[in-house]
């Protein structure tokens, strides 16, 4: 059967695009073995981990796009989230679905050929959630296997079926009554997802996660504010360690070769005002390596020692090689 | 969904050509699509409480005629997760709760409905018959379900997620989707067309793909197969497409079972309630 259709040459392009793109069916899941993720630069047309790479690079190594034709671009799709509020997400990209989250802490997956909603999953907030010091956002999942994870407003990591959006396992990370909450994209490391905490603004104490990918059981827990008795807590002048704050609101990097994951530490608390809290403050405003097995805490390094300023240390580690 | 949050005046009750009703209220509860229980209040006819006449025309339904279940869970001996007593439902009646819309509807007609919801839930729901572990070791061996179906995190995600399967849908539907399961679509919450409706398409070169609908518009059809890949198909790139209403992916489990292991398995599916 042949019809002749006269169509001018941008949307024949999109017809074709669009037929070629037909002949090739998704698989069923994403499947992101801890392998793709550490050779994720291998794949440029992949965006496996929320900083495309362990090594948090941010580095798009795509070709399709340069200064010979950026003028040409034009939209080919669009989707709109539901909820209003602000985006903070990363989007992941693999086998050709896109998986987004958008507010408060929902999770959508996308066809990234047409922007077509394969499924969403959406998970109601109390209406007592509590967010202290930083907008209601969520900065994207994790992939690993065939799993996703997300972090959730109210303290909560979910493992989600990444080819349905059905929840495989729930873990309750901290109590968002006292000001916790997770608002950045989880690190899916081998058999380990790796979160942090938000409220440093609360008075929490902070720490980093650390959680068997299959069960969603607490692998480990670092305390960004050492305990009584711990290396670092005499850096806390009487008992305002217990509301130390040093949240871990970012994500991490890794080296997969020295098995290290590498996390950012924010500021302490009280926030601003150091007045009751005497001494360098270990572990805020801090970057700390982590063995990536244990939890254990390899070595740090603290760039504002008694912070008074707010002067968070979460940006993301990029990890090079250097001379 | 925008909703225009203007509700009617206390205590007017929408009667069709109603004389004692305001006359613009008419106008305005058609514009807002509100649908009205149209009942002649005869000398034969019994007075019905007038919860329950709302709740037949505008809440059966997502929950089903006497609360049995649908696209919304069942109200027959509910356990509330987050409704603490009668008038916590007034709010949720009015406002909506995860996937339930608000409902355009006055405090009055919305407190009446609450009670009749209440009393509902308060009702002891009927003993499902079979045994429930007998029915556990059919989902888990030879029923085969976890390859499709996911349990509280276990199995496939490819047909409908039966986690709280119990707590939505009655037992007669629950025996209806595994004897007939094309005659009434599942109405599934993890995506804009989860009716599980089973799709097949031709492509211009010959290719025939066949699946559970996942989305359609004018211009896209998007399908996910047996085994769970999802095909992406432009229609102007299909020579021939069918919506298979009556028509499932479940095995033939009216043949597959004998009628006691049917029982057994809705006794099971029947129980599973998620975590309330």
């Amino acid at each position: 059967m042949s019809r002749r259709r006269f169509v001018s040459p941008p949307a024949a392009f999109a017809a074709a695009t669009v037929t070629l793109q037909s002949l090739h069916p998704v698989p069923a899941a994403s499947q992101v073995p801890f392998e793709r993720l550490v050779n994720a630069a291998a794949e440029p047309g992949s965006w496996l981990t929320y900083s495309g790479t362990y090594a948090s690079h941010r580095y798009a190594a795509l070709h399709g796009i340069h200064r010979g034709n950026v003028a040409t671009l034009r939209p080919v799709w669009t989707y709109q989230v539901r909820t209003p509020g602000l985006v903070e997400t990363t989007p992941l990209v693999a086998d050709g679905v896109m998986y987004l989250t958008e507010p408060p802490s929902n999770v959508t997956a996308l066809d990234a050929a047409t922007g077509r909603v394969l499924w969403r999953w959406e998970r109601p907030m109390p209406r007592d959630l509590r967010t202290i010091g930083f907008p209601r956002v969520n900065r994207g999942v994790a992939i690993l296997g065939e799993t996703l994870f997300v972090g959730t407003l109210d303290g909560w990591l979910v493992a989600l079926d990444a080819g349905s959006g059905a929840v495989r396992w729930e873990t309750h990370v901290a109590d968002n009554a006292l000001g916790h909450s997770l608002t950045l994209a989880p690190l899916a490391i081998d058999g380990k997802v790796v979160v942090g905490t938000s409220g440093g603004e609360a008075g929490i104490r902070g720490f980093v996660d650390a959680y068997d990918a299959e069960t969603g059981a607490l692998a480990w827990r670092f305390w960004t504010i050492p305990g009584p008795g711990e290396p670092g807590n005499d850096t806390w002048g009487g008992d305002s360690w217990e509301h130390g704050a040093g949240a871990t609101w970012l994500t991490g990097s890794y080296d997969p070769e020295l098995d290290l994951v590498y996390w950012g530490i924010g500021n302490p608390g009280p926030d601003w005002n150091g007045d009751v809290r005497p001494g360098d403050n270990l572990y805020t405003c801090s970057l700390v390596a982590l063995d990536a097995r244990t939890g254990e805490l390899r070595w740090h390094f603290q760039f504002t020692p008694h912070d008074t300023h707010d002067w968070d240390a979460n940006q993301i580690p990029v990890l090079v090689d250097a001379e | 969904m925008a909703r225009d949050r203007v509700r009617p005046p206390q205590g007017a009750v929408p009667v069709p050509g109603g004389s004692r009703v305001r006359p613009w209220l008419g106008a305005v509860g058609a514009a807002a699509g509100l649908v009205v229980v149209a009942a002649p209040l005869s000398a034969q006819e019994p007075q019905r409480d007038v919860g329950e006449r709302i709740f037949v025309a505008q809440c059966a339904r997502c929950h089903g005629i006497g609360g049995t279940g649908g696209e919304g869970p069942t109200l027959q001996g509910r356990r509330f997760r987050t409704v603490a007593d009668e008038e916590a439902i007034v709010s949720v009646i009015q406002n909506g709760l995860g996937g339930m819309p608000g409902m355009w509807i006055g405090d009055t007609e919305a407190r009446r409905v609450a009670a009749y919801v209440w009393s509902l839930a308060r009702t002891e729901p009927e003993p499902v018959p079979g045994d429930a572990a007998r029915g556990r070791a059919l989902f888990t061996g030879k029923g085969a379900c976890a390859s499709c179906h996911i349990v509280a995190g276990q199995g496939a995600g490819l047909g409908p997620e039966l986690t709280d399967v119990g707590a939505r849908r009655a037992p007669g539907f629950l025996r209806r989707a595994l004897v007939a399961p094309g005659d009434e679509l599942p109405e599934g919450r993890l995506s804009p067309h989860a009716s599980f409706l089973v799709v097949s398409a031709t492509t211009v070169d010959g290719r025939r793909v066949e699946g559970v609908r996942v989305w359609e518009d004018a211009f896209m059809l998007q399908l996910r197969d047996g085994d769970g890949a999802y095909h992406a198909l432009a229609k102007e790139a299909l020579t021939s497409f069918e919506r298979r209403f009556g028509a499932s992916l479940m095995p033939d489990y009216a043949a597959l079972l004998s009628e006691e292991e049917i029982t057994d398995l809705v006794a099971y599916l029947a129980a599973l309630r998620g975590k309330g």
